[in-house]
């Protein structure tokens, strides 16, 4: 087909995605009108409400290079402590940081730290905790799916799960998802819960969320929507039919199927968004490259920078900091308060030949992420370091553009908390000591710290940082969050908080 | 960097993807021991008369639980209908990057995105199919004029027989003819209200879903499988796609559910050039040829300056002929790891330091005087069961072992540190040395024991499958090893080696079966297995076809017991 068939249809896609999670939003079903005076973008300004608070996850792979941690095996507050100068970019904002040491996330899979095979397992815990290899290959939901599910934030899309991957790395004989989403939800299907779509196109990422930055276009000729209501009907009648005929257990994927259709725009005939302007939200203009989507087994568009696509030259910078504004657009037009955001996929072998290597004390190193940088005779090249930092610095470019926004008493990093870390250690592959640094979020936490919790085996897990967002930064009162085989209880983690 | 500089490296991927404990393997040993006495006295399957409605045996012959089209299966479906393929159906998710993606229990979870996919695909297949005249005549070759229904009932009958691969029941037919009048009501032309009804047979579930329509759903006893089912389970095993016109004939008819008649198609279908996807999801996957096309992009030009994606594609090109000369040209399973025949271009002549052929197109070599033979030996091969920058010895037994022998290997709940921090490159030289460590420790040796000597047998071909003497820091290659307590060494001797094992002539019955009833043989389909496996005599894949598709396991379904629905 045509290339403008394909946009065409392609928008239309997204944007009857977003409406379907405003319908998930707002009613858990399928329901008509009136639901568009509700999706008034003042409902967040309105006086009286409580203040906005989001939440940012951000995750990078294969573990940090062991320099993150230089001269940060003590406590201390202000001047007490300096990031090392992996975590340098990040000194423009350290008054509004707190970087954690010795979290583990291993106590939800077993009494050790070496979790194999790692890299699939530990990312599939990172923001979950739990086991997904015990959940038939599926996970529990994760903590900001858990947020979206109880604090209800009434925006026009629940959440997003972003990322910059190109290449689908090697998912350690499990499914694809294992190393391609932090994020997942319950579900009604099947399983418990489903991985969050992962989006690592920015035009992708551009048009679920343009239609709601713009006011509709009021000369556009809506579809006949009897039409879609017939098809409806006709599947629904055929979905019954068949669920008749079959065995409980395969007529509960046909039931699967019809519940998902059921809630499906294009046939309940509800288009047109009919929304006014939001005050402050600039939609960016201009998407200058594109990538498609490669959450495909064994495929991938790029693997190092240069490579065309689509006519256009690949750049994983050019990528991140497409992404960076695209996520800054979406909380500054309101348009969803929790973003998910992978750096790169689990065993990420992206070529980062964007990356200046520059000196730690090591040898060279590779800048293939995975098998020359974090695989490498020697753990302290520094080009596994001068990766990691390259993750610290477009993690703070993205802090800083949300520092620069007004909001409120303070800014819009204020009302937004950032975790950036990542399930693994190290070149170790081990999942404790992970790199976890807090950013923003306002005066719920002490900030400008260095925690050092004891060190492993008496060492904390992730679940209580998670748990502790959870209640102290989003009050929800949750009772217990993620898996611990030993049967510990959650326990606040206190030295965060101001 | 140098082979000694990548030890670490090495050892780390251990921890990632070694497979230890005393009891590292299960799967076909364990089957092999059983299969034995469960054939012991008796008559095996694939004999006596055709038409009889009793299963030949008494297995258990399970039942294809139901499940969403695989993507290619879609796509070919779509293609095949209207005589063109259409744009990819990309919302369609891959699997685990292991094994058939045609496996049911991968393919029973509709998330969102995927329901809008369908229900949307649907949508812009139909008007895609209606603006271009072509395809419009696949459809129907009458013309629907007002509200005379003929030529839509026409169409909802022929048209949707084959979308939904099995005729349309009176109801079902009724209900779509009153969709059409309603869009007429709705303000539609005529054509535009056939279009509507396109639309709807590729929105359904009868289409998106591999339906087989149990009439004793409940009955646990084995029962025969419908003939238009039967057509659907060889198109898709075959073609992956929806059975042709002949095959729908002999489903009408009834003539299928003959025995000879069912084989008959077979060979037709072997010999159609649609029996290419046969090649993809089923050959290649198995040996895991699509990692060539991942690791393509991955080879680490500074370790293997004479790397060019051109030259990866010849190596894709050489195992498609190579195991082509297994179907096609029928040479016996048993001679797959040792038959010395190559494809060569010139560039992979170069590569393999043979004569280049004249020309620029591909050659067949036979009995070329080297160290390579068989499979084992293609340089496709030794490439995407390496590492970007340096030969995986562990990696390329795993993959021998599970692919070729059909031997699992456990990964264990918790690995050992195998080494303290620091130590390695001074005590452990080489990659052998490295690898001798792992098998003094009682906790890896079960693993290492089966996956080091193939591996190690193997280290004379580098990352790219060329042949070397010497690693890059000039360590000599040593291929000598034990295998199973016999001193082997290299390739060829390896070769032979593995051909003996008897797990080597299992395993195909054991992939194939897997691929045909798209799950994983357990329970009475590892007898089943076990019986096909001793039947296969002339060591062909399309003789196993054909055993498969003539067992009870194929032609047979019970229906699903009460303790299984929950």
């Amino acid at each position: 087909m045509t290339r403008n068939n394909q946009t065409k249809r392609h928008q239309t896609r997204r944007m009857l995605m977003s409406r379907r999670n405003v319908l998930r939003a707002s009613t858990g079903a399928c329901l008509a009108l009136p639901f568009l005076a509700s999706m008034s973008p003042s409902r967040s300004r309105a006086g009286g409400l409580p203040p906005i608070k989001r939440f940012l996850p951000i995750y990078f792979p294969n573990g940090a290079s062991q320099h993150w941690w230089t001269g940060m095996d003590t406590s201390g507050v202000g001047a007490q402590w300096q990031l090392s100068k992996v975590l340098s970019p990040m000194e423009a904002i350290k008054s509004k940081v707190t970087h954690i040491r010795n979290l583990g996330n291993y106590t939800s899979m077993q009494d050790s730290r070496q979790v194999e095979p790692s890299h699939a397992r530990c990312t599939a815990a990172y923001l979950g905790c739990v086991n997904a290899d015990a959940q038939d290959n599926r996970n529990g939901v994760t903590v900001d799916q858990l947020l979206v599910e109880r604090a209800g934030f009434d925006t026009p899309i629940d959440s997003l799960q972003v990322g910059l991957s190109t290449f689908s790395g090697f998912f350690d004989g499990r499914p694809w998802h294992y190393n391609q989403a932090i994020s997942w939800r319950a579900s009604n299907g099947t399983y418990p819960t489903e991985p969050l779509r992962r989006v690592i196109s920015p035009r992708e990422v551009f048009e679920d969320l343009i239609p709601w930055a713009k006011p509709s276009d009021p000369t556009s000729n809506p579809v006949d929507a009897r039409f879609g209501e017939s098809i409806l009907d006709e599947f629904l009648a055929e979905s019954a039919a068949l669920k008749k005929k079959l065995s409980q257990s395969d007529a509960l994927v046909v039931d699967q199927f019809e519940s998902r259709v059921r809630e499906l725009e294009i046939l309940t005939g509800e288009m047109g968004m009919g929304h006014d302007v939001i005050p402050g939200c600039e939609p960016i203009a201009d998407i200058p490259f594109d990538v498609p989507d490669s959450d495909q087994e064994l495929q991938g568009v790029a693997n190092q920078n240069g490579v065309m696509v689509d006519g256009v030259e690949y750049q994983r910078e050019v990528h991140a900091d497409l992404m960076n504004r695209l996520i800054v657009m979406a909380f500054q037009c309101d348009l969803t308060r929790v973003v998910s955001y992978m750096l790169d996929d689990a065993r990420s072998p992206f070529e980062y030949s964007h990356v200046e290597i520059e000196e730690f004390g090591g040898t060279t190193g590779s800048l293939n992420f995975h098998d020359g940088a974090q695989h490498n005779a020697d753990p302290l090249n520094n080009a596994y370091a001068s990766i990691t930092k390259w993750f610290a610095k477009k993690t703070t470019d993205l802090a800083q553009l949300l520092d620069d926004i007004p909001e409120g008493e303070g800014t819009m990093l204020d009302n937004t908390l950032m975790l950036f870390g990542s399930g693994m250690h190290s070149d170790d592959h081990d999942a404790a000591d992970l790199p976890i640094v807090l950013i923003g979020g306002g005066s719920t936490f002490a900030h400008d710290q260095n925690v050092v919790l004891p060190a492993y085996p008496e060492d904390r897990q992730l679940r209580d940082l998670h748990y502790t967002i959870l209640n102290r930064y989003f009050e929800l009162g949750v009772d217990s969050f993620g898996d611990d085989l030993t049967g510990a209880p959650n326990e606040e983690l206190s030295e965060i908080l101001a | 960097m140098s082979y000694r500089g990548s030890k670490r490296a090495l050892l780390a991927v251990f921890y990632a993807n070694v497979l230890v404990g005393a009891g590292c393997y299960q799967g076909m040993d364990e089957h092999a021991a059983g299969g034995s006495d469960g054939t012991g006295g008796e008559e095996p399957t694939t004999t006596g008369s055709d038409d009889d409605d009793t299963p030949m045996s008494e297995h258990d012959v399970g039942r294809i639980a139901l499940h969403r089209l695989t993507r290619a299966e879609y796509e070919n479906t779509l293609a095949d209908l209207f005589g063109a393929p259409f744009e990819e159906a990309d919302f369609i998710r891959g699997g685990t990057g292991v094994g058939f993606a045609n496996q049911a229990e991968l393919l029973r979870d509709i998330s969102d995105d995927l329901a809008e996919g369908y229900i949307e695909h649907a949508q812009v297949v139909s008007e895609q199919v209606f603006a271009d005249p072509a395809l419009r005549s696949q459809v129907a070759s009458c013309t629907p004029t007002g509200s005379d229904t003929s030529c839509a009932v026409e169409m909802i009958e022929s048209f949707g027989l084959r979308v939904w691969r099995r005729p349309l029941d009176p109801e079902e037919v009724t209900r779509l003819e009153g969709r059409y009048l309603d869009a007429l009501e709705f303000g539609a032309t005529p054509e535009e209200a056939l279009q509507h009804v396109v639309r709807m047979l590729l929105s359904s579930p009868n289409f998106v879903f591999h339906v087989e329509i149990d009439d004793a759903p409940d009955d646990a006893t084995p029962h025969r499988v419908g003939a238009y089912e039967l057509a659907n389970r060889l198109s898709y095993m075959l073609w992956s796609s929806l059975p042709d016109a002949e095959l729908f004939e002999l489903a009408a008819s009834g003539e299928l559910l003959d025995q000879e008649v069912l084989l008959a198609q077979v060979d037709r279908m072997f010999d159609d050039p649609r029996s290419e996807r046969f090649q993809r999801t089923f050959l290649q996957a198995w040996v895991r040829l699509p990692l060539l096309d991942a690791q393509s992009l991955l080879i680490d030009t500074e370790v293997s300056p004479a790397w060019s994606l051109e030259l990866g594609a010849d190596m894709r090109a050489e195992i498609e002929a190579y195991l082509r000369e297994f179907t096609d040209a029928e040479l016996p399973w048993s001679d797959f790891l040792t038959a010395d025949v190559n494809f060569v271009t010139p560039r992979l002549a170069e590569h393999y330091g043979m004569q280049p052929p004249e020309g620029e197109g591909m050659v067949r070599i036979e009995d070329h005087p080297d160290e390579r033979v068989g499979f084992l030996g293609l340089a496709g091969f030794l490439t995407y069961t390496s590492r970007a920058n340096r030969t995986a010895p562990t990696l390329r037994g795993k993959i021998v072992l599970e692919s070729l022998q059909c031997t699992e290997l456990a990964i264990p709940p918790d690995v050992p540190e195998l080494e303290p921090e620091g130590e390695v490159d001074t005590e452990f030289p080489s990659i052998r040395e490295q690898l001798e460590q792992h098998r003094a420790s009682p906790a890896c040796a079960g693993c290492h024991a089966l996956l080091d000597p193939i591996g190690l047998s193997l280290e004379n071909f580098d990352v790219t499958g060329a042949w070397r003497d010497r690693y890059e820091d000039d360590y000599e290659i040593d291929a000598s090893v034990d295998y199973r307590g016999e001193p082997i060494n290299g390739l060829i001797d390896l070769a032979h080696r593995v051909s003996e094992e008897p797990t080597f002539m299992e395993c195909p019955s054991e992939k194939m079966v897997a691929y045909a009833l798209r799950r994983t043989p357990e329970g009475d389909d590892r007898k089943i297995v076990g019986e096909i496996s001793d039947e296969w005599d002339v060591g062909s894949i399309r003789e196993l076809v054909k055993l498969v598709v003539a067992s009870d396991a194929f032609r047979f379904r019970r229906g699903i017991s009460d303790t299984e629905e929950n």
